[in-house]
């Protein structure tokens, strides 16, 4: 009985962990952005819910990419990825320990940031592709130069994320580790269910917003969506994604965004997402509050390039280490 | 390694294509292709009579048509010794700041996009909507008027619509402060525009900037001072800055409303009444006209024979702005979004730049009425 209703609770969290990803960039778009900018915006379902659906119904396109197989299937890895993390995250699953512990989380999410540097290198847009290059008819002076993508760029972008970007999110991650004084969620939620949460202590607030920087980075949110911009690599990674695999992009990142605030309410509040758990009602909120806080610092903010990246990154991970230290206090 | 940015790209508003010549995210230089939207209309003008020629004259640039038509009609005018009616002028004026307006605000909206700043670009469109209705009101339609004639205006306005243009330009004057205080004062905005894409005040003059991108590198100079209306009529100051950065393009343009607004309002406290029209008998000459359009210096060399068009050239701001950018503040940029930031910063207009340039290799002189008999291959020989 107690493993019929394990799998019940993990497939039932699952199941509305993934409807709710599907709505929440509408609300982000919808209720926030929108507003924000004094216009009607989209429809709450179509960003989320509506766009993949539609997606789903599109002309399968060959990408233009040397292994199209393997970059159409990378979306499928994200997912996949992202999907074992929220699994893991659940209490039902806390006896499988080498997974539902911080370093599992960390690879897991590492596989969802080395996911868009093989995207980058498997995507050969037709925008730069196709046309004659360097145009020495019209005179050009680089004949010998040699071109490049416009996704390589973010492929270079997405090396230098994964070295340095997220870092404050992993140093985050390590604050309730460290007041618990061990790598697994099930003796940090325990932790914490003794000691009340994490965020409620001088770490616990420092952390968070550290946390919440690397949210935004994680997520290639405004002003941190270097990796995507559309001024210069236009959607970089993802340029080449159509149909099908446009979709699970889509719900790639809308589920992204509910794993990783389901992850902070674990982390530092103490309550996993369990759907027979009524505290979970509190992951909820975070899930929905967490979007909300993002869309309107994206809404007032230019896309950072290096020059403002670097400052911000080295500030929030100096934060995070300050946490850290706080934790000792 | 050379990047290419367009010519279809979504930070490009018409097709260019901006080679960028790159060390990692560091654009060391960059390069220019044209060509993919060039359209012939001074050839296609050649053979025809005025009448058409202002229809084909407006349709040089999407942005700031108007000026065009007005540059064209000013030029024939010329040539006939004729001057407009004063209430003609007067409406010309008004038709032209509205025009400069729009289009400060439509150039500013697109750089907030290329630097994704997406409320701020939303907002550039929400008060440059008023600015097209106050166009629409005055001249009938948005964009390609066909308001100018030779002699005048095509139709006179009455007192309520001026009335009622003076109500739109006194709500923008109310909305306007917060929004350039947002980019003003905003330190992030401030971070991404301030000293990147540099160009000082004797390379804006080697590359020939025209405009508010040669007004914000220290070139105080606006063709406004020298035009007749403006300078017996209208009290404004010439808008210029020293920066010669992103930042410093982009408040001349936001100061260049303001002045706009100045300026429309005393052209409705002091149009005079009068005609708009006057007829003019066209001899056969040959003038040229310059005027500010709201990039920079456009003119227009026109030869008829009293009844056709024989020849024009038109020289438009844009091919100057777009040269003096790729040679000038293209140079060591830290990043590539910094790169199309900059480019975007200096206003440019593709189809106004699409012009052909006569390269006479046989080494005669010819003439071209003085811009175009560029003698290629003889210079060292």
């Amino acid at each position: 009985m107690t493993v019929i209703n394990s799998v019940i609770a993990v497939i039932g969290t699952f199941l509305v962990a993934f409807f709710i990803a599907l709505w929440l960039p509408g609300l982000e778009r919808k209720f926030v952005q929108a507003r924000i900018q004094q216009r009607v915006g989209p429809p709450v379902s179509s960003p989320g819910f509506m766009a993949p659906i539609k997606f789903f119904f599109k002309e399968t396109i060959k990408p233009e990419s040397p292994m199209p197989r393997l970059y159409n299937a990378l979306p499928i890895i994200s997912i996949l990825s992202v999907a074992f993390i929220l699994l893991f995250m659940m209490p039902q699953m806390y006896t499988f320990a080498a997974f539902a512990g911080l370093i599992a989380v960390v690879g897991l999410l590492k596989i969802e940031e080395v996911i868009y540097m093989f995207m980058g290198s498997l995507s050969k847009s037709v925008l730069s592709l196709k046309m004659p290059f360097p145009d020495i008819v019209k005179g050009a002076k680089h004949p010998d130069a040699p071109r490049s993508f416009l996704e390589e760029l973010s492929t270079k972008r997405a090396f230098r994320m994964i070295a340095f970007g997220s870092f404050p999110l992993y140093i985050a991650l390590f604050v309730p580790v460290v007041m618990a004084k061990s790598l697994y969620l099930s003796d940090i939620v325990a932790y914490q269910q003794v000691h009340g949460p994490v965020l409620f202590t001088l770490a616990g607030v420092l952390g968070a917003v550290v946390f919440f920087v690397g949210y935004m980075v994680l997520l290639n949110e405004y002003p941190f969506s270097i990796l995507k911009a559309k001024a210069d690599v236009i959607e970089g990674p993802l340029l080449e994604y159509a149909s099908k695999s446009r979709a699970y992009v889509y719900i790639s990142r809308g589920f992204l965004m509910v794993v990783l605030a389901s992850l902070f309410s674990t982390l530092f509040l103490g309550i996993p997402p369990n759907i027979f758990d009524w505290h979970s009602i509190v992951t909820l909120i975070v899930v929905l509050v967490f979007p909300v806080i993002m869309a309107a610092v994206s809404a007032f903010s230019p896309i950072f390039t290096y020059r403002q990246f670097y400052p911000v990154v080295l500030g929030s991970s100096i934060l995070g280490v300050l946490a850290i230290v706080a934790t000792f206090i | 390694m050379i990047l290419p940015i367009g010519p279809i790209h979504p930070a490009l508003k018409e097709p260019i294509r901006l080679k960028l010549k790159t060390r990692g995210e560091k654009v060391l230089s960059a390069e220019i292709d044209y060509g993919y939207v060039h359209r012939g209309i001074e050839k296609i003008m050649e053979g025809k009579t005025w009448q058409k020629g202002i229809f084909l004259a407006e349709r040089v640039c999407g942005i700031c048509s108007y000026i065009h038509t007005q540059t064209f009609a000013e030029t024939f005018e010329k040539i006939a010794g004729e001057t407009a009616p004063p209430r003609a002028q007067y409406l010309r004026i008004l038709t032209n700041e509205l025009d400069r307006i729009q289009s400060h605000l439509i150039a500013n909206s697109t750089y907030f996009k290329a630097l994704e700043h997406e409320t701020l670009f939303m907002n550039m469109l929400a008060l440059r909507e008023p600015v097209m209705d106050a166009i629409e009101l005055l001249t009938g339609n948005r964009v390609n008027m066909g308001w100018n004639v030779v002699g005048g205006v095509k139709m006179d306005a009455k007192q309520s619509h001026l009335d009622a243009i003076l109500k739109i330009i006194n709500g923008l004057e109310s909305n306007y402060e917060r929004y350039v205080e947002m980019f003003e004062h905003g330190p992030l905005l401030g971070l991404r525009s301030k000293d990147v894409g540099k160009m000082s005040k004797e390379d804006a003059i080697k590359g020939r900037a025209v405009g508010p991108t040669g007004r914000a590198s220290g070139l105080k100079h606006d063709w406004r001072e020298d035009h007749p209306t403006y300078r017996d009529n209208i009290d404004f100051n010439v808008i210029w800055r020293k920066g010669g950065d992103n930042f410093a393009r982009t408040m001349n343009r936001f100061d260049e409303v303001r002045e706009s607004m100045k300026i429309i309002k005393q052209v409705i406290e002091n149009i005079p009444e009068g005609d708009v029209r006057k007829k003019i008998d066209m001899p056969a000459g040959y003038a040229d006209w310059r005027n500010e359009a709201p990039r920079g210096e456009v003119s227009y060399m026109i030869k008829t024979n009293g009844n056709l068009i024989q020849n024009v050239s038109i020289r438009t701001p844009s091919i100057m702005n777009i040269d003096a950018c790729a040679k000038y503040m293209l140079q060591d940029v830290a990043t590539v979004a910094d790169a199309v930031a900059t480019y975007t910063s200096c206003d440019p207009c593709i189809a106004c730049a699409e012009r052909v340039v006569i390269l006479d290799e046989s080494g005669k002189k010819q003439d071209f009425h003085g811009i175009h008999n560029v003698k290629y291959g003889q210079e060292g020989s």
